[in-house]
């Protein structure tokens, strides 16, 4: 077995890294989502409200 | 029950949710910072485990919450299940994906923390590792199956029952370092004796508490995406119906 390198700062900060990077993403993901379902809801309520509904 | 009739209208909830949903994710995010801030940069070294100890600040809040992410799964579906409530399968569906990320978190650091400890990225035999990496597949099994059926109505069945069928795994996550042999370590601070100084404990319990809080804003911010979304496809529908 290869000998593990015994200075650990960079196994640190990796799992640091990783840790960030995939709250981050799940913040940016959720947002963005959030973002996409506001834009669509405003363009269907525009198009209810302008359209009319009906014949 | 008088809480999960108010919410049974979601007007009610779109029109009450909007700044806690804000509010907790913020705090959960100033909470990380500053838990993560001190664990990395002022805790001491572990006499044991020196270094790598600050891992702990990153990984353990991780799995203490993809645990509670999914017994609110659980909860959720299972007043879906039985009262049929309008808002119970959008928050389990909303809080999948975070559950989700939480677990992947906490298995990416925990093998590397388990590399620098046991030297092996991963063991199979281990039970607490093959578990959560089993919590995992059923997080994306339980997202998977709302991308799958045909109807919003069967989904939420079908991800229902497989949610609480799941639900014997946390028991066995929890227990599975006292029931089997295992390269982890039992827990060290979900316990009586619990010998972990100041100087660890705080930062661990703002990480904690910041996740806490980003998992109920996120949900929260991912229910009225979810509740946006079928708002506009009931509008598009009635209007394509219309013209």
């Amino acid at each position: 077995m290869t000998p593990i390198d015994t200075n650990y700062d960079g196994y640190v900060i990796w799992a640091y890294a990783m840790g960030a990077a995939g709250l981050l993403g799940v913040l940016a993901w959720t947002v963005n989502r959030l973002a996409n379902a506001k834009r669509k809801l405003d363009e269907a309520e525009r198009e209810d409200a302008g359209g009319g509904g009906g014949p | 029950m008088a809480v999960m009739s108010f919410f049974h209208n979601p007007h009610r909830f779109m029109a009450g949710s909007k700044w806690p949903a804000w509010g907790f994710t913020l705090l959960g995010v100033v909470l990380i910072v500053v838990g993560f801030g001190i664990g990395f940069f002022r805790t001491p070294e572990d006499f044991q485990q020196d270094e790598r100890a600050r891992m702990m600040f990153v990984h353990v809040p991780a799995m203490w919450l993809c645990m509670f992410s999914y017994a609110f799964m659980v909860g959720a579906s299972f007043i879906s299940f039985v009262w049929r409530h309008a808002l119970a399968d959008v928050a389990a569906k909303s809080a999948a994906p975070i559950g989700a990320v939480f677990t992947a978190i906490g298995l990416m650091t925990g093998s590397i923390w388990g590399y620098t400890t046991w030297g092996t990225w991963w063991e199979w035999g281990d039970a607490r590792l093959v578990s959560v990496l089993i919590l995992f597949f059923i997080f994306l099994g339980y997202i998977a199956v709302w991308q799958a059926m045909e109807t919003p109505q069967k989904a939420a069945r079908a991800a229902a029952i497989l949610c609480l069928v799941g639900a014997v795994n946390i028991p066995i996550i929890h227990f599975s370092v006292e029931w089997f042999a295992s390269l982890h370590q039992q827990s060290t601070f979900m316990t009586t004796d619990n010998k972990t100084t100041a100087e660890f404990k705080i930062p661990m319990y703002l990480a904690a508490l910041g996740y806490l809080a980003l998992f109920g804003g996120l949900t929260l911010l991912n229910m009225r995406a979810e509740i946006m979304k079928t708002r506009a496809d009931i509008l598009l529908q009635r209007r394509q119906a219309a013209d």
